[in-house]
């Protein structure tokens, strides 16, 4: 979690990650933080976030970001 | 009949009065579906082959997209407990490769009947340069109209076969429904570009009869007439001498007019959207939102999320998204960390799959190299502004620009709508070379001249009493918007103030409204 | 439902705030000189004495003063013609004054330019709704005479108006609408004649024309619009079915309007025709034998309509033709059989 933290803040320092959870719906993070973020998550966890996982429900807050990494990673 | 005519206006009103019979309930969708063809017929098309193809196209992807899944499932959960991780796992992969295969070749039938329509011309124009003697261009079939919405109705079924795909949205089984969603009538003409998720719901559900729907619905249909009539229509004169002529205007009037034809489209399409909205609201469906007040807009790729929204959500979240996540993009992705900076390398998908889309948008509104140059432009010019947002905020710094200062966010806007405007020089052109003498004549022939003739070519004295008090009604309306949603708010007012309203603009409508002989033309955007 | 009254009763109110608006835009802005403010009026001040009709063009509008015709023929009559009038509108027109007089002789002009028009300008087809009184003879007349997208045209005097700010206009006209003279009908314009009819001062200055050469006709019958062929056939029916007398008349016109025809002639057979199908009277002045030197160029305002005075010689001309044609006699004497300005100077 730390390590997606990090990844947040480094993207989008004045934003307060641990508070938000209306990432997409409200417009903070817009499209190319989200791609630019994929980028970072994809090579730091070594997942691969897929077409199919670009939802809002998925990026709305850290948390849901922090599932859908999980999801992915245990996903066989 | 388009949407703006009295005749569609008893057409409706008949279907109205048959759809909120009691017993018509469940047959309410199947209403509508006979409506949509009614209407597609008496709006000129008698090419329903294209539709019809479509129709039968999207059902059947659909449906063998979520055949493979369902296989995905039911074999799992009887074989999963005796399968290894990685025998799963190539499983799972070759369906995914077997659902991609039916979604591509889905895709490929619905957009190849779009592009042969739309774009055979332009592409057999382009191969006539390079095989002069073919002369595909001359072909029949190239000269036809291309058919009423195809390059909406394309936009829906990809967007459907997607989210059904991705799992996101269940396959409509019934192949009338699904010719429903495609064909339905508030939208076919131009846009929203509905989602099916969004819309199936409502579209073939039950619906009772609501007072406030239908008084909702019917301010949205009187503000959306009076944007398209006393605003738009009342400008057209004025833009079309200019741009009819341009060799006889200064590149100043050429200017005013870009900025005048800004107006003059965003007065009709989110004219046409407000009262395609009210239409389909009162029947209990609700469009997808298309405009956002984007003058307020303090960047290009803000604006882009203010305007056209259903087009511009589309294309990210079913062009941009897949092709930044695609290997070629994560490819050059890598690379671009070699070379570049840390913030810029992070860009490069995005910018990779900026510079596709913007390129297919122009190309979505318009077969003509102008329009493509037009997507490219904005694109070119959005990208920019990211690459070089560290210098844009050193000099901010220097200037000691707060982001919310006021005055700044005032230059923005302007700054903004300037550039909108100058884009312009593209749709209003005929041909990409007319935009490049546009563009020429604007910069060599810039002489500011404050006359009438120069201003306000081929304005009447009604034409500019009805833009003036227009636009400012319309002003005053938008900036009240950004401030909060204004239906609550009106409602709040009582029953006197509120008609007084209402009548006010209904007045207006009949006193600066264009009507003609036709009530007007037809809607810019319907040509697409 | 109380929805339904709810709408019911807001749908009334805008009625009713339309309705009040239309008047007192009408009220401002329409010219105190129309001719259609004194036409209509003297029309219901003269309902149910009326027994001739005119009706037509322009050139059957500003081509007949009314009052010499009066004298002449005896009869007491009313010019329902308009400028472009469509013949769907001549038709309900002319049943509309038929309903309400004891109307015995139509005089049906003729005009092949309007006839061959297939959608004529709203603008013309609104003249023909602003005559035409009671609800149910403008909806009859909107229904089968225009589409529906003229509607707010033609029942609107709002979407009509050509220029809102202009502000003098309107003063002169809400202060000469208030006055004394304009209730006695005394203000209307210089060229207004008096029941219907129209007559400028102007004189057509041209050179007259001697003869004329006939070259292959720029007119051809097909080329007239189906269903105006049918609302012409319709009057004729419609006068016959009535017991009244019509004839079909063309109004004279100067060689150099002649001359842009090429041929009149076939114009003139293609009326001819039909009066003999119906076996009425077809009197086409410009085939009458005094055409060149009694209808001279200085009773024409332009090429094709007479002006005041002009109107007054043809009510004349016409009477004679009436006159004998009540005797009993031929009106073949009157005419000949080529229109003059194709036979060679004597």
């Amino acid at each position: 979690m730390e390590e997606l933290m990090k990844i947040l803040k480094e993207l989008r320092p004045e934003v307060d990650f641990e508070k938000e959870d209306k990432l997409i719906d409200n417009g903070v993070l817009d499209s190319f933080d989200l791609v630019a973020l994929v980028g970072e998550i994809n090579e730091v966890f070594g997942v691969e976030v897929e077409f199919e996982d670009m939802e809002p429900e998925n990026f709305n807050s850290a948390k849901s970001m922090y599932a859908m990494i999980e999801r992915l990673e245990n996903e066989v | 009949m388009t949407i703006n005519s009295l005749g569609f206006l008893l057409f409706y009103t008949a279907l109205v009065i048959i759809y909120f019979l009691p017993f018509m309930k469940r047959f309410q969708w199947m209403l509508l579906l006979i409506a949509s063809v009614s209407f597609y017929y008496l709006a000129g098309s008698n090419n329903f082959i294209y539709i019809i193809a479509a129709t039968i196209a999207t059902y059947i992807g659909a449906n063998l997209l979520e055949k493979k899944t369902q296989k995905q499932t039911e074999y799992l959960a009887e074989n999963k407990a005796n399968m290894t991780r990685p025998e799963i796992k190539t499983y799972k992969e070759s369906i995914k490769k077997e659902k991609h295969n039916i979604l591509v070749w889905s895709i490929v039938v619905i957009l190849g009947i779009l592009i042969v329509v739309k774009y055979g011309r332009f592409i057999a124009g382009n191969l006539d340069r390079i095989l002069p003697m073919a002369n595909l261009s001359d072909l029949t079939f190239f000269r036809l109209a291309a058919p009423l919405g195809i390059s909406y109705y394309t936009l829906m079924s990809i967007g459907y076969l997607m989210d059904v795909s991705k799992g996101k949205c269940q396959c409509e089984k019934n192949i009338l429904k699904t010719g429903l969603f495609l064909l339905y009538f508030p939208q076919i003409t131009q846009g929203p570009i509905g989602r099916f998720t969004d819309m199936a719901g409502n579209l073939f559900g039950q619906h009772e009869f609501s007072y406030e729907r239908f008084s909702y619905g019917c301010q949205r249909i009187l503000w959306g007439f009076f944007k398209k009539m006393v605003i738009a229509d009342r400008m057209k004169p004025m833009v079309d001498a200019i741009f009819d002529n341009y060799q006889n205007y200064s590149g100043f009037s050429i200017f005013l007019g870009c900025m005048y034809f800004a107006i003059q489209l965003y007065a009709d399409f989110s004219g046409y959207t407000d009262i395609v909205s009210g239409f389909s609201g009162i029947l209990g469906i609700e469009l997808m939102e298309n405009f956002r007040r984007p003058f307020f807009s303090t960047s290009l790729a803000e604006y882009w999320r203010r305007w056209h929204i259903s087009l511009s959500t589309w294309f990210r979240d079913y062009l941009f998204y897949p092709l930044s996540l695609s290997s070629p993009a994560v490819k050059l992705g890598r690379v671009g960390k070699k070379i570049l900076s840390p913030r810029v390398a992070k860009l490069v998908p995005s910018l990779y799959a900026m510079f596709i889309v913007w390129f297919a948008t122009g190309l979505w509104h318009d077969a003509s190299w102008r329009y493509i140059l037009w997507g490219v432009c904005n694109g070119v010019i959005m990208i920019s502004s990211m690459c070089l947002e560290p210098q844009f905020n050193w000099i901010k710094g220097k200037l000691h620009i707060a982001n919310d200062n006021k005055i700044w966010r005032v230059f923005q806007m302007v700054r903004t709508f300037l550039i909108i405007s100058m884009l312009k020089v593209f749709p209003m052109a005929v041909s990409t070379k007319g935009s490049f003498a546009l563009i020429g004549k604007i910069f060599a022939d810039f002489h500011i001249e404050f006359t009438k003739a120069a201003c306000f070519p081929e304005l009447g004295n009604n034409d500019f009493v009805a833009i003036i008090i227009g636009l400012v009604i319309f002003f005053y309306v938008s900036v009240r918007q950004e401030q909060g949603p204004m239906h609550e708010r009106i409602n709040k007012h009582s029953f006197p103030v509120r008609w007084v309203m209402y009548l006010a603009l209904l007045l207006m409508l009949v006193t600066f409204g264009v009507f003609g002989t036709e009530m007007t033309g037809g809607f810019e955007y319907a040509q697409y | 439902m109380r929805s339904i009254r709810k709408i019911g009763l807001r749908l009334l109110l805008i009625i009713v705030v339309i309705v009040v608006y239309e008047i007192g835009v009408r009220y401002a802005y329409e010219s105190y000189f129309a001719s259609v403010i004194y036409t209509n009026r003297e029309k219901s001040q003269m309902a149910g004495t009326i027994e001739t009709l005119y009706c037509g063009t322009s050139t059957m509008q500003r081509g007949i003063n009314m009052d010499v015709a009066d004298q002449e023929m005896d009869t007491i009559s009313f010019n329902i013609a308009s400028s472009d009038q469509p013949m769907d509108g001549t038709y309900f027109l002319m049943k509309d004054m038929v309903k309400d007089n004891p109307v015995n002789t139509v005089f049906l002009g003729v005009s092949p330019e309007t006839m061959s028009k297939d959608k004529l300008a709203t603008k013309w087809k609104s003249l023909v709704v602003d005559r035409l009184d009671g609800a149910e003879d403008k909806m009859d007349y909107l229904i089968h005479g225009s589409s529906i997208e003229e509607w707010p045209y033609l029942l609107l005097y709002s979407v009509r108006v050509d220029d809102y700010l202009d502000f003098k206009a309107v003063k002169k006209n809400i202060t000469k609408k208030c006055s004394k003279e304009f209730a006695e009908g005394s203000t209307h314009d210089k060229y207004y004649r008096g029941r219907g009819a129209f007559g400028r001062n102007k004189v057509y200055q041209a050179e007259p024309v001697g003869t004329l050469e006939q070259r292959k006709s720029a007119f051809n019958s097909a080329d007239i619009y189906q269903k105006y062929e049918d609302y012409f056939k319709k009057c004729i029916e419609f006068c016959q079915e009535k017991d009244i007398e019509v004839v079909l008349l063309y109004p004279p016109m100067t060689g150099n309007k002649i001359n842009k025809y090429k041929d009149i002639t076939p114009i003139h057979d293609y009326y001819g025709e039909i009066a003999q199908e119906y076996g009425v009277e077809f009197w086409d002045f410009n085939y009458y034998k005094d055409l060149k030197t009694v209808f001279s160029n200085e009773f024409f305002e332009d090429e094709k309509h007479l002006n005041g005075e002009g109107g007054k010689v043809f009510a004349r001309e016409l009477a004679k033709v009436y006159r004998a044609y009540q005797a009993g006699e031929k009106t073949d004497k009157f005419f000949l059989d080529i229109c003059p300005f194709y036979l060679a100077a004597e």
